[in-house]
């Protein structure tokens, strides 16, 4: 049987390691479990990797479609992937200068590259060109740019 | 042990929380303030990239 001094000595020792876990698992929180929650992605960065994922995919359609040899073709390839190298063209320089107004232009621009690398692939598949490789690379794209496609939606009404 | 040595231990403890918290907050922060800021990535460069495959798309679409 306890006395009242031993009762007292372990209710108080109870009390303080209690406090001591609850306050150091809020500063363990505050360190590293919001960042494990929801884990920030610098938008620029998102960007940039982006832009070059689809790079990557541009050189490989426009390669593949250089590769039929057929300059037919070539043509239609080239409809697809003018408008798509002109915009992506240009979404590096928004990267690369990312002011406001680049980042309210970034996801159209995302836009149109993925639709000139859609219609690509369209064409290379219906033709039994289309690597997995390009494959892949214009799927990547497309997940990286779906964090800023929604924008381009909402920036014009669904219209674009 | 005697009760009041004890009283004393626990009186310390409690005293030096706020200072050991304090030193948790000083290492994160210290940790944060030392992480290597965003290194200033060289520019894209797209157009100069893509200008030798746009180049052949170009050439076999006119040949």
């Amino acid at each position: 049987m306890l006395s009242v001094t031993g009762k007292w000595m372990l209710s108080t020792a109870c009390l303080v390691v209690g406090i001591a876990m609850l306050v150091g698992a809020v500063a363990m929180c505050t360190a590293g479990c919001s960042q494990a929650n929801s884990p920030s992605v610098d938008a620029r960065a998102l960007a940039r990797g982006t832009v070059e994922t689809l790079e990557t995919a541009w050189l490989d359609a426009a390669n593949a479609c250089v590769a039929t040899g057929d300059p037919a073709t070539a043509k239609k390839c080239e409809a697809f992937l003018d408008p798509a190298r002109n915009a992506l063209v240009v979404a590096a320089d928004a990267v690369n200068s990312w002011t406001a107004a680049d980042q309210s232009n970034f996801p159209c621009l995302l836009a149109q590259v993925i639709r000139g690398l859609s219609d690509t692939s369209t064409l290379l598949s219906g033709l039994k060109v289309l690597s997995d490789q390009l494959s892949n690379e214009i799927q990547d794209g497309l997940n990286l740019a779906s964090a800023f496609l929604p924008q381009c939606v909402a920036a014009d009404g669904g219209n674009g | 042990m005697n009760p009041a040595l004890w009283l004393q231990i626990i009186s310390a403890a409690i005293s030096d929380f706020p200072e050991l918290l304090q030193g948790i907050k000083d290492i994160i922060a210290a940790v944060e303030g030392q992480a290597p800021a965003a290194a200033q990535q060289p520019p894209l460069t797209v157009q100069q990239d893509t200008q030798a495959a746009d180049d052949k798309l170009h050439a076999l679409a006119n040949s």
